[in-house]
């Protein structure tokens, strides 16, 4: 028997669009910074603590059961998040008035362009450390903008 | 008037569900609920999307680099009807098929023998959690048993070996298919039940 193992919802990268997506999806912000953002939504808390570049939630699906269908959503939230960020951005680069404002708010879109990337690599680093030291060969393709790894082991 | 399919889920292209890259369809329904299956929630018959065999097979024509389709679940002898509409379509299309059921060939009814005669290999058997073993290649416990059916594929290609496959999307988002053990599992994704 295989099994599949799909995420709900995209990772979010990003505080701010985090934070934003939360509250969109009807969830009350309790405390929030960098590393932890805690809510609470249909009357449970949660927290979502940012670790290897994204925010993550650790549940038992057995003891929660639908209370986490705010999650089914969240994902589409986030990502119209990111491009509302992402425009926002760019508006006020073209419309800064000074050469170090505009090379700033630059360095800030070029930042947060990054972040995804930058998770795309890692997650790709860290199931090649996990295969190694499981003992599996890797073998990786690159295909419509989709990773793919094929983790095989002879026992 | 083409099938309905109900789907669970699906990936365009995979490595690890048969011989060559393949286009993998899980079927969403199953009565059969053997004891320790991994993929429950493929089990309501109500779940997952509906899609019409047509456009399957159209989107079938538009990808690039398979050498066939494979079948699991869910169970896709309970969509036989579906099945043997997608199978025929892709025999025509020249594309190899890959059945997984967890029947045995004793249990098949007519449609049922029809899909497993048109596949080139087929896995057969309930997933017995006793027998559970991830070394084995295609299968999940040792009962379950493997049919080369047409000539296109023989035992050369069943190597056995343990298979896992993780496909990172665009936007980050990580899925993990095959036969991975619990703390591969629990420290890659983000969210862990």
């Amino acid at each position: 028997m295989s099994g599949v193992w799909t995420e709900r919802s995209v990772p979010m990268t990003d505080h701010e669009c985090a934070v934003e997506a939360l509250k969109e999806v009807g969830a009350t912000i309790l405390a929030s910074n960098e590393n932890q953002v805690r809510i609470r939504i249909n009357g449970n808390e949660w927290a979502l603590q940012k670790s290897h570049g994204r925010y993550s939630l650790r549940y038992n699906q057995r003891t929660v059961g639908s209370n986490l269908s705010w999650l089914d959503n969240i994902g589409q939230v986030y990502e119209q998040s990111v491009v509302k960020k992402l425009r926002r951005l760019r508006t006020e680069e073209e419309g800064a008035q000074l050469e170090s404002e505009r090379i700033a708010v630059r360095a800030e879109r070029e930042a947060f362009e990054a972040q995804r990337q930058g998770l795309i690599e890692q997650r790709r680093q860290e199931i090649l450390e996990k295969a190694k030291t499981l003992g599996y060969r890797v073998k990786e393709t690159k295909q419509n903008g989709q990773i793919r790894m094929v983790l095989v082991r002879t026992s | 008037m083409s099938q309905t399919l109900r789907i669970g889920h699906r990936l365009d292209h995979s490595e690890i569900y048969g011989p060559g890259i393949r286009s993998v369809f899980w079927t969403q329904g199953c009565t059969l609920a053997c004891k320790g299956c991994w993929n429950t929630q493929y089990w309501p018959s109500k779940g997952g999307g509906e899609i019409e065999v047509s456009q399957i097979l159209s989107e079938l024509d538009n990808l690039k680099g398979i050498e066939g389709i494979t079948l699991l679940g869910g169970e896709p002898l309970q969509q036989s009807n579906a099945s043997l509409e997608l199978i025929r379509g892709c025999k025509d299309r020249g594309l190899s098929v890959f059945l997984y059921t967890g029947y045995e060939p004793s249990e098949f009814d007519e449609e049922m023998q029809a899909c497993f005669d048109l596949s080139d290999i087929a896995v057969t058997g309930r997933f017995v959690q006793e027998l559970r073993d991830t070394t084995l290649r295609w299968r999940g416990s040792r009962n379950q048993q493997v049919h080369f059916i047409s000539n296109t594929y023989d035992e050369s290609v069943l190597q056995e070996q343990t298979e896992v496959e993780c496909h990172i999307l665009p936007n980050g988002n990580l899925t993990i298919v095959g036969y991975a053990e619990p703390d591969f599992l629990n420290e890659l994704l983000s969210e862990v039940k």
